[in-house]
C-alpha cells in the first residue's frame, strides 16, 4: 500500500508547481480564453449584455486605417528596438568584456534603467521632452533658440520612443551578450591569433558565429518585449498626436477604456498575439538555435 | 625551419608572481625540444612566450636569428597545437584547417591543395565536411595537427596535445607526431608533464622546475647522467630510491655508509667522493639498479615487502629498510628471480649505476665525469 510519504514523494514535484499552474490558469489562460469569446461580441467593456457578431470585429480591423497604422508603428518599434538593442547591447558587452577601472560601475549603470517601471522611464523622459517647462526646452531657451514641440511630430515620437525603450532594455542584451562573450573559451582567440586574424576577423568569424545561442535569446526577447510596447507610448504620447505613435497594445487599450469597444479591443487582442506568436516561431526558425561544443 | 634561441627570458605577472626566472634555451634548426616538467613549472607559460601569446618582462626570444619580443604571433611563423584542441566550433574540419591560409589571403586553389594533403597525411580525408562536435578526441587532435601543418611554419608548438586522449590513444598520436616531424624535418617545441611522453619523443629535453631550466640534454643523458637530484626523481618510473649517505673511510679508502651498510663505489669514482670524507650525501639507485641477493653481506641491506606488483615481464618490489622509508625495487623475470617474492628479502645495489648528490646543492657530484 502506497504510504503518505511515498506519495508525496512521487507526487512533490508536481505539487510545487500547482501554485504558478493555478496562477497562470487564473490570469492568463483563462482571459485569454475569455477574450476569445469577448472578441466574437459587441460587448462595450461595462454593460451585463453583448450581441454575437461573429467574425464582425476582426472584418471591421482589416479596413481600420488606426489599426493598420497600429500594427505598422508595432513593427517599427518591435524591429527597430530589437535591431538597436543588439548593435548597442553588443557594443557595450564588447567593451565592457575588457577588465578596466571602473567596470563594474559601468555595467551596473547600464543595467539599472531595467529595474525601473517601464511607465515611471516613460514620465521621466516626459518632462524632459514636454513643451512647456520642459528640460530640453529650457537648455533650448538658455543657448537663445526656440522651443520646439518634440512630441508633436509622429515621426519624432516615434523615434524618441524606439531611443527611451531601447535605453531601458539595453542592459539585458548586454547582460546577455556578456555571457556569452564569457563563455566563448580564450583558445579560440590565441588559435586565430596564431592563424592571423585581425581583431575585426576574429569579431565576424569568431565572435559573431560562437554568440549565435545568445543573441538568439536576446533578439527573442526583445522582439517580443518591443512588439508589446506599451508603458513608455502609455506615459509619453498615449498614442499621439492623434493615432500616430500608437502600438497595438496601446491603440487596444485606447479603444477598449476611450471608445469603450471591448469586443473590438478583444479582437485586436487576439490578432496581436497570433501575431506575435508566429514572428516568434519564424525568428526560431531562422536562427536554429545551434549549441556549441567546447 | 629555424632555430629558437631564448636568452635570459623572464616572466613576472603583474602581483609580482616571477613566472620564470631568466632562462637560456637554444633550440636547433630542426630539433624535437620537449619542455618537462612538473605542474607550475612554467613550461607551458615558456612556450606561450615563444608563441607571442604571453609577453616577456625581460630577455628575448629569436626564431630564425630575427627577435620576436615585438612580433605578433601571427608574423612569428608559428603554428600552435592547444590542449583542448581550440578548434573553431562552427566550422568545418575543412573550414578549420583552411582559416589560417584564408586569413593570409592565401589562393583558394592553393589552400585545398595544402588541405587535401595534410589530411591525407593524417587520414582525416573522409571528416572534412564533418564539424568537431562529430568527432573523436583522437580525430580532434589529428585535425588541430592538420590546421598547424597547412600553414607550413618555421616551428610547431605543441602544448601538452596529448593529455585528453586515452592512454591507448595517446600512444599512436605520439607514434604519429613523431613520424610528422621526421617527414617535415621542421622544429617542433612539445610541453608535457608526462615524462614517457618526453623521453619516447625528443632529441632533446628540457627539464624545468619552479621557472628555471634544470637540466637541457638528450633522454638517455638525463636518464644516465641526471644533473640534480630533481632530474633524477622526476626523470624514470618508477621513481630513483633516494637515501642518505655519509662518506666513510674504509681501509683507507672513501666508502658510503647506509644504516650500517658499508658501500663501495666503482674505483674510477672514489676521488670525486674524496672531498665529502665525514660528510652527508644522497644517494641515488634506480629501481632497476637494486637486485635480489641469496648472501647477505655488509652492503646489502635488508627489506620487509610492502607491496609486489607482477607485470609479467618484470616484479616491481615496494619494501622497507629499518628507518630509511620506502624503495622500490625493478626485478626483472628473465634473469632468474624467483616470484613470488618472500616477506622479507635481500637486496644489494648495484653501485655502478648509482647516483650521489651533494646534500646541500642537491647537484649531482658524478655530474663531470
Amino acid at each position: 500500500m502506497e504510504t503518505l510519504t511515498d506519495f508525496w514523494k512521487k507526487h512533490a514535484i508536481n505539487l510545487l508547481y500547482l501554485p504558478a499552474l493555478l496562477l497562470f490558469a487564473l490570469f492568463v489562460f483563462y482571459p485569454f480564453v475569455m477574450g476569445i469569446g469577448i472578441s466574437f461580441t459587441d460587448w462595450n467593456g461595462f454593460s451585463q449584455s453583448s450581441n454575437n457578431v461573429g467574425f464582425d470585429n476582426y472584418r471591421q480591423l482589416f479596413s481600420d486605417p488606426n489599426v493598420r497604422k497600429a500594427m505598422i508603428n508595432t513593427l517599427i518599434y518591435g524591429f527597430g528596438c530589437t535591431v538597436l538593442q543588439q548593435c548597442i547591447g553588443l557594443g557595450y558587452a564588447v567593451l565592457l568584456n575588457h577588465s578596466f577601472k571602473l567596470r563594474n560601475f559601468a555595467r551596473t549603470i547600464i543595467y539599472m534603467p531595467v529595474m525601473i517601471a517601464g511607465v515611471i522611464m516613460g514620465y521621466m523622459v516626459y518632462f524632459l521632452f514636454q513643451y512647456n517647462n520642459g528640460a530640453l526646452n529650457d537648455i533650448l531657451a538658455l543657448v537663445g533658440m526656440s522651443p520646439v514641440d518634440w512630441l508633436a511630430d509622429g515621426r519624432r515620437a516615434i523615434v524618441i520612443i524606439m531611443l527611451i525603450n531601447t535605453l531601458q532594455f539595453v542592459g539585458i542584451s548586454m547582460v546577455i551578450y556578456l555571457a556569452g562573450l564569457q563563455n566563448i573559451p580564450k583558445s579560440f582567440y590565441e588559435a586565430s591569433d596564431i592563424d592571423g586574424a585581425s581583431a575585426v576577423s576574429q569579431f565576424f568569424y569568431i565572435t559573431l558565429p560562437l554568440l549565435k545561442p545568445a543573441i538568439v535569446t536576446s533578439v527573442t526577447i526583445n522582439l517580443i518585449g518591443g512588439l508589446k510596447l506599451f508603458d513608455q507610448i502609455k506615459a509619453l504620447t498615449n498614442g499621439g498626436p492623434g493615432y500616430e505613435s500608437h502600438s497595438m497594445s496601446t491603440l487596444i487599450d485606447a479603444t477598449y477604456f476611450r471608445s469603450q469597444q471591448a469586443g473590438y479591443s478583444a479582437a485586436m487582442g487576439i490578432v496581436l498575439f497570433v501575431f506575435i506568436l508566429i514572428v516568434s516561431l519564424l525568428m526560431l526558425r531562422f536562427f536554429n538555435r545551434r549549441k556549441f561544443e567546447y | 625551419m629555424a632555430e629558437v634561441t631564448l636568452q635570459k627570458v623572464e616572466k613576472r605577472y603583474p602581483n609580482g608572481f616571477e613566472a620564470v626566472h631568466g632562462i637560456d634555451l637554444k633550440i636547433r634548426d630542426g630539433e624535437f625540444m620537449v619542455l618537462v616538467g612538473p605542474s607550475g613549472c612554467a613550461k607551458s607559460t615558456t612556450l606561450r612566450m615563444i608563441a607571442g601569446l604571453e609577453e616577456l618582462t625581460g630577455g628575448t626570444i629569436s626564431i630564425g636569428g630575427r627577435v620576436m619580443n615585438k612580433v605578433p604571433a601571427k608574423e612569428r611563423g608559428i603554428a600552435m597545437v592547444f590542449q583542448n584542441y581550440a578548434l573553431y566550433p562552427h566550422m568545418t574540419v575543412y573550414e578549420n584547417m583552411a582559416f589560417g591560409l584564408k586569413m593570409r589571403k592565401t589562393p583558394p586553389a592553393e589552400i585545398e591543395s595544402r588541405v587535401r594533403k595534410a589530411a591525407e597525411k593524417l587520414e582525416i580525408t573522409e571528416l572534412l565536411e564533418r564539424r568537431p562536435k562529430e568527432m573523436s578526441g583522437g580525430q580532434r587532435q589529428r585535425v588541430a595537427l592538420g590546421r598547424a601543418m597547412v600553414r607550413e611554419p618555421d616551428v610547431f608548438l605543441f602544448d601538452e596535445p596529448l593529455s585528453n586522449l586515452d592512454a591507448k590513444l595517446r600512444v599512436s598520436m605520439r607514434v604519429k607526431i613523431s613520424q610528422l616531424h621526421k617527414d617535415l624535418g621542421a622544429t617542433m617545441i612539445y610541453v608535457t608533464h608526462d615524462q614517457t611522453e618526453a623521453m619516447t619523443m625528443g632529441d632533446r629535453i628540457t627539464v624545468l622546475k619552479d621557472g628555471r631550466i634544470m637540466q637541457v640534454d638528450t633522454p638517455l643523458n638525463l636518464y644516465t647522467r641526471p644533473a640534480n637530484k630533481f632530474v633524477a626523481s622526476f626523470i624514470g618510473s618508477p621513481t630513483m630510491n633516494f637515501v642518505d649517505v655519509t662518506v666513510i673511510a674504509d681501509h683507507g679508502e672513501p666508502a658510503l655508509l647506509f644504516n650500517n651498510h658499508v658501500m663501495r663505489v666503482p674505483n674510477e669514482r672514489i676521488p670525486l667522493i674524496k672531498p665529502y670524507l665525514g660528510k652527508e650525501l644522497i644517494l641515488g639507485i634506480r629501481p632497476e639498479h637494486i637486485r635480489l641477493t641469496d648472501r647477505p653481506n655488509r652492503s646489502s641491506v635488508s627489506g620487509r615487502i610492502l607491496v609486489k606488483e607482477e607485470m609479467g615481464h618484470e616484479v616491481i618490489v615496494y619494501f622497507n629498510e629499518q628507518d630509511s622509508g620506502q624503495m622500490i625495487a625493478r626485478l626483472t623475470s628473465d634473469r632468474g628471480y624467483v616470484v613470488p617474492i618472500r616477506d622479507q628479502e635481500e637486496f644489494e645495489f648495484d653501485m655502478a649505476h648509482c647516483h650521489l648528490f651533494d646534500k646541500e646543492t642537491e647537484q649531482s657530484i658524478f655530474l663531470d665525469t
